[in-house]
């Protein structure tokens, strides 16, 4: 355990743990745009700046929370004026970026410094990610893409977590966006869509109508469920899982009710003596999936 | 260690266990404008298929233990609690890809759209609350030593 201060006050926290984490555990609120808490932190976006101090009587230094981890003695200030000017500054340049985005519209309404009490009286943002950025804003089906994009870089990381790494970051400064190599649509894309759930402004558009997903300016037909006919993951994403995990193509793509219906078809004519017994001990499907 | 007997033949289709699962992963909703909030049930994690031959079997999750959602997930979102021995979702870092749902070969793993969410059972973290509800036997808990 390590003993640091926060805003005054003693807390504790594990070796290594980052100081957005203990912020956040304590009930402090702070706000994150390329924090996503499957991969690791990049501290693009420096939304989450905090002020350290090595003794309580040293020089300050502005820090991402989310790339700094905690030390013993160290003194964290969540709320000060350079932390404030720091993140005013950072939304108001977002902004620019992507003017359209509701999320950042309500970040900068909350950083924005109204009033100096602003910051320390947070009202409850509409769409930030607030500690809990996956799926904290849908790109759904009807998501119209184009909000704008900050360059915090989360579709990117998943998109290489997931061992794709379709998409990156393109040129620099004004002219930096993502895309696909050489600003193309990316070849690598499996349409699996994750990056346009996880992206914090609403930037990538995902449309889906007819059987067709469209994503990154590509197109993939969708597999449709061999019992009902529901559309349920893209070809080029269910080939390449299928040989993956080793499971086949029709396996793969049925949708969970109508491969419950066939699996409680072999259940339900399981022999009674065992059935009444309960399965085995250990589940009746020990062992089963590969 | 918690383990979930499900005996198909015992089960008369009432469908409590999904109620009580429901309800068991109900989520308080906030005061919205314009409306009341309230209790929001989940989606069930147990459901009660109805065999060719008008038999019922309910199904969820089984905790398999070569289980093929975790090979599936490529975020580390699923983890197995050492405390129960089932399955868990870790929101935070849950993309919503769909694989774990795709790769379940019993169809136990599902989206709840509302919010959105992948959802499976999770034994209630203990506490089976379907197993407490079912009137039959159907569905019974059994704490075991690890
Ligand atoms: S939809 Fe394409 S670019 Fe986006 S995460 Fe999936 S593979 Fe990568
Ligand atoms: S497209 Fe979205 S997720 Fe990707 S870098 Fe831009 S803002 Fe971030
Ligand atoms: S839906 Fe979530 S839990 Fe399932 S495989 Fe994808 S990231 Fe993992
Ligand atoms: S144990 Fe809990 S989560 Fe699992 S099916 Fe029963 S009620 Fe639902
Ligand atoms: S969340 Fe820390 S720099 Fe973006």
């Amino acid at each position: 355990m390590i003993e640091l201060r926060l805003d005054g006050e003693l807390v504790l926290a594990s070796e290594g743990e980052r100081l957005l984490d203990v912020a956040r555990r304590v009930g402090r609120r702070i706000p994150t745009l390329c924090d996503h808490p499957a991969v690791e932190p990049e501290g693009a976006c420096r939304l989450c700046v905090v002020e350290v101090r090595d003794r309580a009587e040293g020089p300050g230094r502005v820090v991402p929370s989310c790339l700094e981890r905690v030390q013993p003695g160290l003194d964290v200030r969540t709320v000060t004026q350079e932390v404030k000017l720091v993140r005013q500054t950072v939304v108001r340049l977002l902004l620019r970026r992507a003017p359209e985005s509701a999320a950042l519209r309500s970040l900068a309404e909350e950083v924005g410094g109204k009033s100096s009490e602003a910051v320390r009286e947070p009202t409850e943002p509409a769409e930030i990610n607030w500690g809990k950025s996956s799926g904290a804003v849908w790109a759904s089906e009807e998501n119209a893409g184009g909000a704008g994009c900050v360059l915090c870089g989360i579709c990117t990381r998943l998109c290489a977590a997931a061992g794709y790494d379709a998409i990156s970051i393109q040129g620099r400064g004004a002219e930096a966006r993502v895309s696909g190599p050489g600003g193309e649509p990316p070849e690598a894309c499996t349409g699996c869509g994750v990056c346009a759930r996880a992206c914090p402004t609403g930037h990538i558009l995902l449309a889906e109508s007819g059987g067709v997903r469209r994503i990154w300016g590509r197109r993939f037909e969708m597999i449709r469920c061999g019992g009902c006919g529901e559309a349920t993951l893209p070809r080029e994403l269910a080939e390449l899982e299928s040989r993956r995990l080793g499971v086949t193509l029709v396996e793969l793509t049925h949708c969970p009710t109508c491969k419950r219906r066939s699996s409680a078809e072999k259940f339900g004519e399981l022999p009674a003596r065992r059935t009444r017994e309960g399965l085995s001990e250990s589940g009746p499907m020990k062992g089963v999936a590969r | 260690m918690i383990r979930l007997h499900v005996s198909p033949k015992l089960c008369s289709g009432c469908r409590s266990c999904e109620m009580a699962c429901s309800y068991a992963h109900a989520e308080v909703e906030a005061r919205v404008a314009g409306g009341l909030g309230g209790l929001r049930p989940g989606l069930p994690r147990v459901r009660v298929s109805v065999t060719g031959t008008r038999a019922f079997v309910p199904m969820l999750c089984f905790q398999c233990d070569e289980a093929r959602c975790i090979g599936a997930c490529k975020y580390g979102a699923l983890e197995r609690s050492l405390r129960t021995g089932a399955i868990e979702v870790n929101e935070e870092r849950c993309t919503l890809c769909g694989l774990c749902a795709a790769a379940c070969p019993f169809g136990n793993m599902e989206l709840e759209h509302s919010r959105p969410a992948m959802v499976k059972c999770d034994l209630c973290r203990g506490e089976p609350a379907c197993a407490k509800f079912c009137p039959t036997g159907a569905l019974r808990g059994a704490s075991l030593p690890r």
